[in-house]
């Protein structure tokens, strides 16, 4: 206990401290000034209208500066996660209702406000604290430069051999109150800020929330797919069937080779509509999923792709359904595109374990700018992703191909 | 007689012409969405438009709202509305300007192309064909203490058919019954009903279904 508290000052601790305060003293400085010109110049600024908008972006700003804040934790052995929240709703002015209504956005503004004062006050008592150590350690090698010797208020030296054995008797006990004091400028700044910015259970069912809706609208996209999918497909290829055979059964005795004629549209319509019932049946849930797992059925897709893949997964057999469908249905939509947009040559899809995650590619060389804000089928999947607690990413930069990547928590 | 006909997916609109044309019917127009269908009725001035509820560009029930539209600037032009599903609340909307010349049915009925051609003719000689599934949303939802629990089976049959826009002549013909016994049932309906109307035509089809959607409690 005595050691480690004696050697402090010998270890990287100090000089991490020393970056954190010195940090802290310039986040301050644009915390400070950043409440003035970002919201409160907003709020000022709403009869105008432009700070309505320049109100959102301040609390993106903010809360990103925070997050910057809550990382420069972790050279103070004091990290605070980064804010996971999401603010719901339809359109921007909803988000900044949420926004404004998050508890946690006005405790990330207190502590932007604060951060001037706490930051300078914690890097002057640190930086002094640990300079008067450093300089008492160290007398003997600028001691000398000092044309009147140095000052003890009783005495004046002006021997180095006197300044050697000075600094060895005054300089450890010195450097290690130094340290400490350093210790605890940075220390009660990063509680400070972990007290004020760390997240709650609160936020996280708020998330647990948006991505259960999430769910629900893309469950209800689904449905609405199928139902279009019935309704021009199968539906109608039925009712279409239903008026040729009647046409023919009316015809049959007065036109034969009418009626020989609506029969055979319609025994065409009925070959298409069991095409079409078996395709929407496979949209729905492909039966090769639930009796062979993903590895099978994914190798399914990528030969009915007319764009050639590869593939290679190296994933346990079977993995909880829901997980496999996601899987799936990821790797299905990533291939519709890029049979249809992409004009690839090649398309890779791989899958692994990483961590407890299921983490599966599509990468293909087409030409890319796949925007995945727009397109239901996009939306769809992040809904589908992120209500098990994945992750959805598209990388897809004009001209050099498109990477679609999921990450799902399949707990094995 | 000449149709125009709104229809989007290709392979109906096609067998649909086929169909009429079979029958000797003039297919004047065929379009694929709700303004074309306006814009069609106007130029042509068609004896009956046959429309799909649901049309491009909303994709909802832009046939029936662009049906409504093209009477409203071409008054009395006859529209038979198909769907692939019906709903009571349709047929209300068709049915609520009271001068009839109106259909509603679902597209299943084109399987049997002489009753379907039947149906156009009516609507197009001004009388209503309603489906009987519509019929049949209406008379389930009934409440306790329901008058139409005290007509016998045949009477309530016959309010079906004549709901669906029969004549008596037609009701006859389809219960393989004579003109004499279907008018006794009607008065005995009515009766019962206490729908005092003594018109006959697309009028009593009106009362009828105005009867049938304000005891079922549903406001139009």
């Amino acid at each position: 206990m005595l050691s480690r508290i004696a050697k402090l000052p010998l270890t990287a601790t100090p000089w991490k401290d020393l970056a954190y305060v010195s940090l802290g003293l310039a986040s301050g400085i644009f915390g400070l000034t950043w409440v003035f010109v970002g919201p409160v110049l907003s709020l000022c600024l709403i009869i105008t209208l432009i700070g309505i908008p320049k109100l959102y972006g301040d609390v993106w700003i903010t809360r990103w500066w925070c997050d910057l804040e809550r990382l420069r934790g972790g050279l103070a052995g004091v990290p605070v996660e980064r804010s996971h929240r999401t603010w719901a709703g339809d359109g921007f002015l909803a988000r900044l209702r949420g926004a404004l209504t998050d508890p946690m956005t006005w405790r990330e503004l207190v502590w932007l406000a604060l951060s001037f004062g706490v930051g300078t006050a914690c890097f002057v008592a640190g930086v002094t604290a640990w300079s008067i150590g450093l300089g008492f350690l160290t007398l003997p090698l600028w001691g000398w430069a000092l044309p009147d010797g140095v000052e003890l208020g009783v005495a004046t030296m002006h021997s180095v051999w006197w300044m050697i054995v000075f600094a060895a008797i005054t300089g450890p006990p010195l450097a290690i109150l130094g340290a400490w004091g350093l210790r605890g400028s940075a220390w009660g700044q990063a509680k400070l800020i972990e007290v004020l910015l760390e997240g709650n259970e609160q936020e996280r069912i708020a998330e647990l929330q948006v991505s259960r809706a999430g769910a629900v609208d893309a469950a209800a996209i689904e449905l609405r797919r199928i139902e279009r999918d019935l309704h021009d497909g199968a539906q109608a290829r039925l009712v279409a069937l239903a008026m040729e055979i009647g046409m023919a059964r009316e015809q049959i005795e007065r036109d034969p080779e009418a009626a020989a004629a609506a029969l055979a549209n319609a025994h065409e319509d009925a070959k298409t509509a069991l095409v079409e019932l078996r395709d929407l049946a496979r949209g729905i849930h492909p039966a090769i999923l639930t009796d062979r797992g993903l590895d099978a059925a994914v190798s399914a897709l990528a030969a009915r792709c007319p764009v050639p893949c590869t593939v290679s997964l190296d994933v346990p057999d079977r993995m909880p359904a829901a997980i496999e469908s996601a899987a799936y249905f990821t790797i299905a939509e990533a291939l519709a595109n890029v049979a249809k947009h992409s004009g690839a040559t090649r398309c890779e899809i791989s899958g692994r374990i990483d961590q407890g995650m299921l983490v599966v590619k599509v990468h293909d060389d087409g030409v890319g700018g796949l925007d995945a804000a727009r397109g239901t089928g996009i939306l769809g999947l992040r809904g589908r992703v992120e209500a098990l607690d994945g992750k959805l990413l598209v990388a897809s930069p004009a001209g050099k191909g498109t990477l679609l990547r999921a990450e799902l928590p399949c707990g094995s | 007689m000449r149709i125009v006909i709104a229809e989007d997916l290709v392979l109906l609109r096609d067998g649909l012409v086929r169909l009429l044309h079979a029958h000797g019917h003039e297919v004047v127009a065929a379009v694929g969405d709700g303004p074309s269908l306006v814009e069609a009725i106007e130029e042509h001035r068609p004896d009956i438009a046959i429309v799909d509820v649901r049309l491009p560009p909303s994709q909802r029930d832009e046939g029936l709202r662009a049906a409504l539209e093209a009477r409203a600037r071409v008054p009395g032009t006859p529209v038979l509305v198909l769907s692939q599903y019906v709903e009571e609340s349709y047929a209300a909307e068709l049915l609520a300007d009271g001068t009839g010349a109106v259909g509603y049915l679902l597209k299943d009925r084109v399987a049997d192309p002489s009753d379907f051609v039947a149906q156009v003719d009516r609507v197009a000689a001004g009388g209503t064909a309603i489906d009987q599934e519509v019929v049949s949303q209406l008379l389930a939802r009934r409440r306790a203490d329901d008058p139409l629990q005290e007509l016998t089976p045949r009477e309530r049959e016959v309010l079906e058919l004549m709901a669906q826009g029969l004549s008596n002549a037609a009701i006859a013909q389809k219960l393989v019954v004579t003109d004499g016994a279907v008018e006794k049932h009607v008065t005995n309906i009515f009766g019962k009903l206490g729908v005092h109307t003594a018109a006959g035509g697309n009028l009593r089809v009106l009362a009828v279904l105005a009867w049938l959607r304000a005891e079922s409690g549903t406001t139009p």
